[in-house]
């Protein structure tokens, strides 16, 4: 239970915004976070991979999403004439949910100072200018870039292949 | 399909990263496959703005409350769902002394220990930079920043520093600095000037203090340790008071729900500015002012009392339950109800340690004849005895 509970807190808030697409009211949107872990968590055992239990969560955030709205008599033109119960729409919703939670996973993980450097990097200075910024040396920033990068490369491999709790 | 999905979310991490292989690359094309809609969305994806509004918004809804929901819904024994009637029934009869009985246990006994505690708060807090960029500040966080006038931003486990650039510079560039509930964040401005910002809290400010002026606006409380300066006079703008001082430390507590506007003087002098009158205090004064009339009560207090969150203490003496709750609620994060009015008013005087767990006061609370506690999940509800 415990080894689920870090991923619970990842993806709860991940599921809360992806929902909020759909819905406005917030604990609307907090309910259906809650109802997705619940589903999923009652059939755990079915999953193989992580992509899968996204795709789950997902699929079910929004489907719970397009009821709620559609239950509610204001709403039903709006449904209608708008794209948000369309693919495109769950398919962009998802690539923003997704590629941002990957993104934030990895880099938390590195350690402090390589950190910085890709956060620096992904502010778009160079190696020099992180190197003034740091004040540390050039050749310094290129390591810890280096590693940094391997690092996140091997976490965002993990991220998509293994998905093992010890339940 | 799915499976494609994911390997593209995991494509446009690494090139958000600056780390695209060529493999990624091929992903992120045959995926777009010159579809200029699709093509706008990863150009979209990858502005980071958009990645730090998107961290912003998941900000919103911290899991630590529906981590506990989610294991009373899973976990065994649904005690809270039996509670409730219980509860009911018993308040209809009228007899809440039942509880104390040896014959029916408090319903909080047979959570597990680890669910008893309210969690203390710890540093953190969210700094926002002049173009809107959002910065998520804690612990462990070690940075170096530089805002758009050349001021040198370094955040380390001390709280955060700004420092002068070499030339003053023209323009005025603001920062903001917001603790969410259970997180404090100290300070140091360009001026030298502490400032230490308590829970569930906002702090406005240059982040260089242009002529001679040094003005800064705060919701919430904060505790500031002014560096003199007799030439610019320091001024806190809060819940429609400005407070003014030259060089002195005190308190100053603002929060938006509450009536007053509270700033107690340690050392020194400050004059209180509002729209109805100016009033002085000195050090172990208090002012009390009065947000809907505009008045202002000045009177004598232990300073110690109104200052110990920064010593890592918690102090009340002689005060109400419901200021009581609704003070550490914010630090510690949890909900209260009060299920009788009279409750609200029972006054209690205690001692916490900040940095600990909330655990004591529940047992305080429990164990003194003047109120009843209940722990339904994250919410206290309270009964007067």
């Amino acid at each position: 239970m415990n080894a689920f509970r870090g991923f619970f807190e990842k993806l709860y808030p991940v599921l809360c915004v992806f929902t909020s697409r759909y819905i406005k009211n917030r604990e609307q949107c907090e309910d259906i976070a809650q109802e997705v872990l619940l589903l999923y968590w009652e059939r755990r055992d079915r999953f193989d991979h992580l992509f899968q239990v996204k795709s789950f969560l997902f699929v079910s955030a929004r489907n719970r999403s397009l009821n709620l709205i559609k239950r509610e008599k204001v709403n039903r033109d709006f449904l209608r004439d708008s794209h948000v119960g369309s693919d495109d729409f769950y398919e962009g919703n998802v690539i923003e949910q997704d590629t941002y939670l990957l993104v934030r996973q990895a880099i938390e993980e590195l350690p402090p100072r390589a950190r910085t450097v890709i956060k620096l990097a992904m502010d778009g200075l160079t190696n020099p200018e992180i190197a003034r910024e740091m004040n540390i040396s050039a050749e310094t920033v290129h390591t810890l870039k280096k590693t940094a990068y391997r690092k996140l490369r091997e976490r965002l491999q993990d991220l998509y292949v293994i998905f093992l709790f010890s339940i | 399909m799915e499976e494609k999905l994911f390997r593209l979310t995991r494509a446009l991490a690494a090139r958000f990263t600056g780390d695209e292989s060529p493999e990624d690359k091929q992903i992120i094309e045959e995926w777009i496959d010159g579809d200029e809609h699709r093509a706008a969305l990863v150009r979209g994806i990858m502005d980071k703005k958009r990645f730090e509004a998107n961290r912003e918004e998941t900000r919103l809804y911290p899991a630590g409350k529906a981590w506990k929901r989610f294991r009373r819904a899973t976990g065994r024994g649904h005690w809270s769902r039996v509670l409730y009637p219980v509860a009911a029934t018993i308040l209809l009869a009228g007899v809440l002394s039942v509880f104390r009985s040896r014959e029916m246990p408090l319903p909080v006994a047979m959570e597990e220990d680890e669910e008893f505690f309210f969690h203390s708060g710890t540093t953190g807090a969210l700094l926002t930079l002049d173009d809107g960029r959002i910065v998520n500040i804690d612990k462990q966080t070690a940075l170096l920043m530089t805002e758009r006038d050349g001021t040198t931003i370094i955040v380390d486990s001390s709280g955060m520093d700004y420092h002068l650039p070499v030339e003053t510079p023209a323009e005025e560039v603001y920062n903001e600095v917001r603790t969410p509930t259970g997180m404090e964040f100290p300070l140091t401005l360009s001026d030298g000037t502490r400032v230490y910002l308590n829970a569930e809290s906002r702090l406005r400010f240059p982040v260089h203090f242009p002529g001679d002026t040094r003005e800064v606006e705060l919701e919430g409380e904060a505790f500031f340790e002014v560096t003199p300066d007799a030439a610019r006079p320091f001024t806190v703008r809060s819940g429609g008071i400005a407070t003014r001082v030259l060089g002195t430390s005190f308190n100053t507590r603002a929060y938006g729900n509450e009536r007053l506007v509270v700033t107690t003087l340690v050392e020194g002098r400050v004059e209180l500015l509002g729209k109805q009158g100016r009033w002085e205090i000195t050090a172990g004064e208090q002012g009390c002012y009065v947000k809907a009339t505009g008045a202002c009560e000045v009177r004598r207090v232990d300073a110690d009392l109104y200052t110990a969150w920064r010593s890592g203490k918690f102090i009340f003496r002689n005060e109400r339950l419901e200021d009581i709750l609704s003070y550490l609620s914010r630090w510690y994060g949890f909900e209260y109800e009060f299920r009788d009015e009279a409750a609200r008013d029972i006054e209690i005087g205690t001692s916490l340690d900040r940095y600990r767990d909330m655990e004591p006061i529940v047992r305080i609370l429990q164990t003194t004849d003047l109120a009843h506690v209940v722990r339904v999940g994250n919410k206290l509800e309270i009964y007067s005895k």
